[in-house]
């Protein structure tokens, strides 16, 4: 182990002595940083393990130590400052390529970019919270148009990579005002009324950005729950009335001129969009609460109020705080943790409001995110979502291919799934935030979103996914490029898993199952499951076929598919 | 190239999709309450009778623009649509004519891409309930609307909220849980001694089939699947089940790792219990288009098929037919998907006729909303008042149900921009066919708790009057 130095290896065998039976490593945090001084920062690596499966999309063996040594807080640091890990620059060289070779499969591009990012970037807590906001923010490829414009879609994502420790007012104007959500949400070419032909502004956006991306449908109270009034019936935030007031506002939005990059195409994918002050609606626009933004102040101007509005609500805080917090740490969190992360967002302690670093870091570092005994509350934490196991399984296991490539389509994982990055059925994401499943959980009075896509199929399609890649071998989906003879611009190699820590112990079925107790489950695998697992693999000899029985039960196992 | 591994597991299995276990099916494994079991319901008094009967309820996600798949053909009602829609509307000489029984005079006409569904409402096997939408209690004009005089449905207009209000048919809450699923949960008792959910989805969990009690049973269009080697003969396969066996029978006190537990439990035994079931009859011969919406209702047919396999008397399948929120480009999309419509729900009506039972099985339309009759340049948004398809059941065919709005802008339903209130409820669209299903008057309240504001039980009418109740 890393951090065992001379002074603490006094420390080490006491422990060994009272801890036989413990899940072993050092199990208290606290541990001697070498100059005989306490140093706080330092986790267990068990802690460590749990920190990483909210902050990352997997993160391996290394990562895990390295967190144990630097401490949360120090890990934190380090990630906010990595080069961000953008999608369109290999995208555009896949577009490119593509076109100088008459190769028209392009829509798959977008996804090969992702894959790259996510397997090679070293910024991980920044790719992990942009998949979160892609499920706040949605925009999908199930639109036919933005499927055919993968430069879009790579685009689209880097601005929730490039905001992701920015600011939330940055991310709403961003997002608002990218051609991608304008088709997603049909403002761009959006016109101002024409009541002679009976035409009328698109509400698609002036809904869905108040509804889904800024302040909900009822007014919350600062800890994210929906306030009542004398009669106990929720306040709604807004009617169809102020949707019509902000529909004005989301007109004249058009696509900027095409570039040099696309020069025949129609729309620009890639750089925002641009008022053209003809289309836009000039009138007096009433907004929440009465607040009115002026005639003619021009179309910029009254988007950019109308999103410092939203921004100021009071909802918007509580709102997307305890989004955050559900896509990372737990479906259900306590009022008074969504409260705190909220005042956070509120201020970040130097007068700034809607610092999502400060809010990312409020969130993973309170103590209800933290706290040990977290893991022994029957209702703290949240399913996995399949598609964040299907990445985390490669990542935690080093999956890499010869060349350094990842062209990936995911079309298995999303026909297994019914989940794929980027490719929500709706703007609603893949499941609701408020989901309570029947059964023991909605018995309970708790939501877990997940769990609407655990469906009886894919609860029993994603065991035979992981059979695919654990058994198979079969880690991503190939193109297969039949009509080019096999052959792409660039090498189409599977990746595989680096499994031979994993096989250097698998003579010892308890030390194996120990070792991806602490990658997967944080350590806290119950000693019944844990059996289980040494039972199985006690049938084979092979190493690597006990390897890989351990895992795939490991990932099947309800321990793994629930972060707690 | 990608490297193959060696190992003792068969790739066969993955292709067969259930490993050995497809020929070496043993005992039927114990059930779990999830599959009816232990659920003791108080006895329904509900009309099963001997005689099977199905539904299958389509959603077309998004707000399919109704008024533009049914739509008045005859003058001065196709003038005033024009007017409304204005370059939304389709050529009055392109509309399909419609053969319509019993109608108050006016001409209708189908959008020119539904020649199959044209056939089947003119073959008498096919109608339409128009105008209508999610009411807590009846608006009579927009000055109702306006000022609020009577209650509005909450979220109308918002995606979300109107799918799930068609689903319960109660617009004045968020429940989650379905009218289907109701119906689940009062009948489970008396379809059958089966122990698979009488609710089928073809499109994952659903409010529609979400009870208090029970829930949907999941498939695809390509089947129901297991786990590989789960059950199956040789020496890994029978590890793997046993393990995976042990893994389930565990006590979990985490309530989350306990609810996926018992739900993939749950989903092992009755995925065995339906193949062995669908296995062992034949397919239907009808030929079926190969798209997602055709081949879901195949799969439904050979399901139905195997309804005596399976034990179950009573059937409630639910497809998602997404893509319909048409704000842009309207009429090309719609060009593109009605016709999926149209030719899918023929191709099942040939599928019944060939099993012979197309007067047990009634299939119908649901959608979030219709969409504003006027355009906003390039389509158009979202509305209310809609008209939805039925075909078969024994349906009386050839009928325009509901009352089919005046589309003139501005008359007393419209609330702005051609957004019309709806006339007839969901609950009287949804009575029906529960009548027809097996709920006895008595029990309908407690599927559709607002039914009292539209219907009187007690008339001795029925609902609407499209089935033969």
């Amino acid at each position: 182990m890393k951090y065992l130095t001379k002074n603490n290896c006094l420390l080490i065998l006491l422990l060994a002595l009272f801890t036989i039976s413990s899940i072993g490593g050092c199990g208290s945090s606290g541990s001697d940083n070498g100059n005989g001084q306490d140093n706080p920062e330092t986790v267990s690596m068990e802690e460590a393990s749990r920190f990483l499966s909210m902050a990352t999309l997997g993160a391996d063996y290394e990562e895990i130590e390295k967190v144990a040594e630097i401490g949360k807080e120090g890990w934190l640091e380090e990630q906010f400052n990595q080069p961000i890990g953008y999608n369109l620059p290999f995208t555009l060289e896949l577009l490119e390529l593509a076109f100088r070779n008459n190769f028209e499969e392009i829509h798959t591009f977008r996804r090969y970019s992702w894959w790259q990012q996510v397997m090679t970037s070293p910024d991980l807590l920044r790719q992990r919270v942009a998949f979160a906001l892609s499920e706040i923010f949605v925009v999908s490829d199930r639109v036919d148009m933005l499927a055919n414009h993968p430069e879009g879609l790579s685009s689209y994502y880097d601005i929730l990579l490039k905001n992701a420790f920015g600011n939330f007012r940055d991310l709403f104007l961003d997002v608002t005002l990218h051609p991608v959500m304008g088709v997603y949400l049909s403002h761009i070419n959006n016109k101002k009324a024409n009541p002679e032909i009976n035409r009328f502004p698109d509400e698609n956006y002036a809904r869905e950005a108040m509804q889904l991306f800024s302040i909900g449908l009822d007014e919350l109270n600062p800890d994210g729950t929906v306030m009542t009034d004398s009669k106990g019936f929720p306040i709604a935030t807004y009617d169809n009335s102020n949707i019509t007031e902000f529909a004005k506002v989301y007109t004249g939005l058009v696509s900027a001129p095409a570039g040099d990059l696309f020069p025949e195409r129609r729309i620009n994918f890639i750089d925002p969009m641009v008022m053209n002050e003809e289309f836009h609606e000039t009138g007096e626009k009433t907004l929440l609460n009465g607040q009115a933004l002026p005639a003619g102040q021009g179309g910029m101007k009254d988007i950019e109020d109308a999103i410092d509005h939203l921004f100021n609500h009071p909802n918007a805080g509580p709102f997307i705080c305890k989004k955050l917090i559900q896509r990372l740490v737990t479906s259900n969190p306590e009022p008074d943790y969504v409260q705190r992360v909220a005042k956070v967002f509120a201020d970040n302690g130097s007068g700034v409001r809607g610092d999502l670093r400060a809010v990312i870091k409020a969130i993973l570092l309170d103590k209800d995110a933290s706290d040990p005994a977290q893991p022994g509350n029957q209702k703290f934490g949240k399913f996995h979502e399949p598609w964040v196991r299907y990445v985390s399984i490669l990542r935690h296991f080093n999956a890499a291919t010869p060349d350094g490539y990842y062209l990936n389509n995911g079309y298995l994982a999303q026909f297994f799934l019914n989940q794929h990055v980027l490719s929500s059925p709706s703007v609603f994401n893949f499941f609701l935030p408020n989901f309570k499943p029947n059964g023991i959980i909605g018995e309970n009075n708790l939501v877990a979103p997940e769990f609407q896509i655990i469906t009886s199929s894919t609860i029993i399609n994603h065991p035979n996914l992981i059979f695919i890649m654990v058994f198979l071998g079969e880690l991503l989906s190939l193109p297969d490029f039949e009509d080019r003879d096999g052959t792409f611009f660039l090498p189409v190699n599977d990746a595989v898993f680096d499994f031979s820590d994993e096989i250097a112990i698998a003579d010892d079925p308890a030390a194996l199952v120990d070792r991806l107790d602490l990658i997967l489950t944080y350590g806290q695998m119950s000693d019944g499951m844990k059996q289980i697992i040494i039972d199985a693999v006690n049938n084979f000899e092979d190493p690597l076929l006990r390897v890989q029985t351990a895992l795939y039960l490991f990932m099947i196992s309800p321990e793994y598919v629930v972060q707690n | 190239m990608r490297k193959k591994k060696k190992n003792d597991i068969s790739r066969r299995a993955f292709i067969k999709g259930c490993g050995a276990t497809c020929a070496a099916m043993g005992s039927l494994p114990f059930f779990s309450s999830f599959l009816n079991l232990g659920m003791i319901s108080s006895a329904s008094a509900a009309n099963i009778g001997q005689e099977y009967k199905a539904m299958v309820c389509i959603l077309l996600a998004g707000g399919n623009d109704s008024f533009n798949m049914l739509v008045p053909k005859g003058n001065p009602e196709y003038q005033e649509y024009q007017s409304a829609r204005g370059d939304l509307a389709l050529g009055q000489n392109d509309l399909l004519s419609l053969d319509v029984l019993d109608g108050d005079g006016r001409e209708f006409g189908l959008h020119p891409g539904m020649t199959e569904l044209q056939q089947l409402f003119n073959n008498g096997a096919a109608s339409f309930i128009t105008n209508v939408g999610t009411l807590i209690e009846p608006v009579a004009n927009a000055q109702e609307f306006e000022t609020r005089a009577k209650l509005l449905p909450l979220g109308l207009f918002s995606h979300a909220d109107q799918i799930e209000q068609w689903q319960t048919s109660l617009p004045d809450k968020r429940t989650g849980i379905g009218w289907a699923g109701k119906m689940n949960d009062l009948l489970q008792d008396l379809i059958g001694n089966n122990n698979i959910s009488m609710n089928i989805s073809l499109s994952g969990t659903n409010i529609f089939q979400t009870g208090n009690q029970t829930t949907e049973f999941s498939v695809s269009s390509q089947g129901s699947t297991s786990i590989i080697g789960y059950k199956g003969g040789d020496t890994y396969e029978q590890i793997l089940t046993q393990s995976i066996d042990s893994m389930l029978n565990l006590e979990y006190k985490n309530i989350f790792e306990q609810a996926y537990a018992n739900k993939l439990r749950n989903s092992l035994d009755a995925e065995i219990a339906f193949r062995e079931a669908i296995m062992s009859v034949q397919s239907v011969n009808t030929p079926f288009s190969n798209n997602m919406f055709s081949n879901s209702l195949k799969f439904i047919a050979n399901t139905i098929n195997a309804r005596e396999n399976l034990g179950q008397k009573r059937q409630v399948f639910f497809v998602l037919f997404g893509g319909w929120d048409h704000h842009d480009d309207t009429l090309p999309r719609q060009q593109e998907m009605l016709p999926v419509i149209s030719k899918g729900l023929s191709e099942f009506y040939n599928a019944l006729t060939e099993m012979g039972i197309t007067d047990n099985v009634a299939t119908f339309t649901t959608s979030d909303f219709a969409r504003t009759l006027t355009s906003n340049g390039k389509g158009s948004d979202h509305a209310w008042g809609s008209n939805q398809i039925v075909v078969g059941g024994g349906i009386k065919g050839s009928r325009i149900f509901g009352n089919y709005p005046v589309l003139a802008l501005n008359n007393p339903l419209d609330v702005g921009r051609g957004v019309l209130i709806p006339t007839t409820s969901t609950d009287e669209f949804f009575a029906e066919l529960a009548l027809w299903f097996g709920v006895t008057g008595s029990e309908l309240s407690s599927i559709l708790p607002n039914i009292g504001r539209f219907y009187d039980i007690n008339s001795g009418s029925a609902p609407i009057g499209f089935l033969n109740i």
